[in-house]
């Protein structure tokens, strides 16, 4: 089965080793046929991890942002000269944009937020899912030639090496660069979103608040407790639509979907949009003075106290330790 | 400015989901007392497409693609003030949403902005907007929160992964919609939900807007099986006083090899 992986400018490093493991996996075992294109600047070794992989630049891309558009055509083109039976693309802004159009332009079954592959007894590769925000699974068939999934990320981070020996080549494909479009012109880009410390996605801890804060003054201890552990601020929706913290900062169904190493959720009470959204946390405390509050049944570890009290101790108890 | 918003109906998570599962017989998901309502992120795109409107005039059509009973959803958006709605009947598996819609905009003489919601509550794959474009050979643009100007010259401010950028578009459009401090859909007042329930509600036939003798119209995956993964966490709670508490949480996070 022929794998192609399409790596856009959005993707770093990390998130073009997910898509080869992600490749690895639905690769039949020792039929690995496996094709990286990369299409934006990426560093000459990324992909390397992915030897055994053909891997691909485009011809002379131009510096600067890429449209969506020029990107459609060129994962369009490489289809056709490479013709494989998957696709693989991130899920993220813009691989969930460019899968739908490029499955209806050619009329593949389209996979959205793959997080994982099932191989039947037949030996035919079926797809896995999350339905209703990570609630429950689904597992796909697909009845068309080409299959288009986007990898859900992080779904694949994990996932056992194979023994990668080191690609040295890298060919070009032969796609003659598209022109820009003319339709949507950037104006003016990246206002920063004021979120603070790390990005929400990437941390490796996040502390998040809720309605259970009582205002939005709560956000300075949980501000001190994510700068000791390097974390992230997050927020629920309740907290969000009471004005108290940026929009951006909302984890959550209708926010960004997170999977720290460690989440802190205080004042939560564990909504199940929110709840969606951090499932997949390595390990989840839950702070909450309710001891009722359906946080409890995600969480590891919980404290039924006051955050107020709770989060000072809990920095200097930390602060100890590494004095 | 003729302005479409393709709408959902989806499981309402706010009254129904304490019992949340699956049906092993049907497939489906099976809630005692499921209430279902507009889709969360649809309700978002209403908003948006309400302030546009009210702010530089234009018309508002809900879309919604369903069986009869769907077009609650529809009440709703009348609720949140559109000015026409339609249901697309559908009577069993047919063309794809976003082909139907196509084809009900097209209907309708085409679109000025078409804008859906981000993803969905129930599938979430977040297809049917970006197909729709291609269905429709318009541009699409992700993520939006707002929407200034006219047709010489849209502006759409645009949530990226870093933060926001303003775009600049001089065609007809398709867009996703995603939620910020600017868009927080307005309830509906008692008033609203009054007139809404007395709004004429257009219905085309689905088999009339895409007949199934096209080509392409099949779905292409199939669904084989949906379960809910079994989860091993139980809580363990930390008791005592305050200082005990803490005490304990910061060992637990220190075993995690993190703070250190």
């Amino acid at each position: 089965m022929k794998i192609l992986a399409i790596a856009t400018p959005l993707d770093h490093s990390g998130r073009i080793d997910e898509l080869m493991h992600a490749a690895c996996a639905a690769a039949p075992e020792g039929a690995a046929d496996i094709h990286l294109l990369l299409t934006g600047e990426h560093a000459a070794n990324d992909g390397m991890c992915a030897a055994g992989a053909r891997v691909y630049r485009l011809p002379n891309p131009m510096s600067g942002a890429i449209s969506p558009d020029a990107l459609l055509d060129i994962a369009q083109r490489a289809c056709e000269i490479l013709d494989p039976a998957l696709l693989l693309l991130s899920a993220d802004t813009l691989g969930l944009q460019l899968a739908p159009r490029l499955a209806v332009r050619t009329q593949a079954a389209y996979v959205s937020g793959c997080c994982g592959f099932e191989r039947t007894a037949s030996g035919r590769l079926d797809f896995v899912r999350p339905i209703y925000g990570g609630r429950a699974l689904e597992v796909l068939e697909s009845t068309a030639a080409l299959t288009i999934a986007t990898i859900k990320p992080k779904s694949f981070a994990d996932s056992a090496r194979r023994d990668y020996t080191a690609n040295s080549t890298v060919e070009t494909l032969a796609i003659a660069w598209p022109s820009p479009s003319s339709a949507i012109t950037r104006m003016a880009s990246d206002t920063p979103h004021g979120r603070e410390g790390p990005d929400l996605e990437n941390a490796r801890v996040i502390v998040s608040g809720g309605r259970g804060l009582g205002n939005a003054g709560g956000y300075a201890e949980l501000r001190r407790l994510a700068h000791v552990l390097d974390g992230a601020v997050g927020a629920s929706r309740a907290a969000v639509d009471a004005g108290w913290i940026a929009a951006s900062s909302q984890v959550g169904q209708t926010g960004t979907s997170v999977a720290p190493e460690l989440y802190i959720a205080v004042g939560i009470s564990g909504a199940v949009q929110h709840i969606a959204g951090m499932s997949a946390s390595r390990n989840i405390i839950a702070i909450n003075t309710d001891e009722e509050a359906p946080i409890f049944g995600f969480a590891n570890v919980g404290v039924v106290a006051d955050y107020r009290v709770i989060i000072p101790a809990l920095i200097s108890e930390l602060a100890k330790k590494t004095a | 400015m003729r302005l479409f918003v393709c709408i959902k109906q989806a499981l309402d998570w706010n009254s129904s989901t304490k019992d949340f599962r699956i049906d092993p017989a049907t497939q489906q998901v099976a809630v005692s007392f499921a209430r279902h309502r507009i889709d969360q992120f649809d309700e978002i795109a209403l908003q948006v497409a309400r302030q546009y409107r009210d702010r530089t005039g234009g018309e508002i059509r809900a879309l919604t693609v369903g069986a009869e009973e769907t077009d609650d959803v529809l009440r709703h958006a009348h609720a949140m003030n559109v000015d026409q709605s339609t249901l697309i009947e559908t009577t069993g598996q047919q063309a794809s949403t976003a082909q139907l819609l196509a084809a009900a905009i097209t209907h309708y003489g085409g679109a000025s902005i078409v804008l859906c919601g981000r993803t969905s509550s129930d599938n979430g794959t977040g297809q049917t907007g970006p197909a729709l474009a291609e269905h429709l050979g318009l541009p699409f643009i992700a993520n939006i929160v707002h929407i200034e100007g006219d047709e010489h010259a849209w502006l759409c401010r645009c949530e990226t992964p870093t933060g926001y950028e303003l775009l600049k578009v001089n065609s007809p459009f398709v867009a996703s919609v995603t939620n910020a401090a600017s868009n927080v859909p307005r309830a509906p007042t008692m008033k609203d939900v009054m007139r809404a329930h007395r709004a004429k509600i257009d219905v085309l036939a689905a088999a009339t807007l895409c007949p199934a003798s096209g080509s392409g119209l099949a779905q292409n995956t199939r669904v084989t099986r949906r379960y809910i993964p079994e989860t091993s966490r139980s809580c363990r709670r930390f008791d005592g006083a305050p200082h005990e508490q803490a005490n304990a949480l910061a060992l637990y996070i220190r075993s995690l090899s993190i703070g250190a």
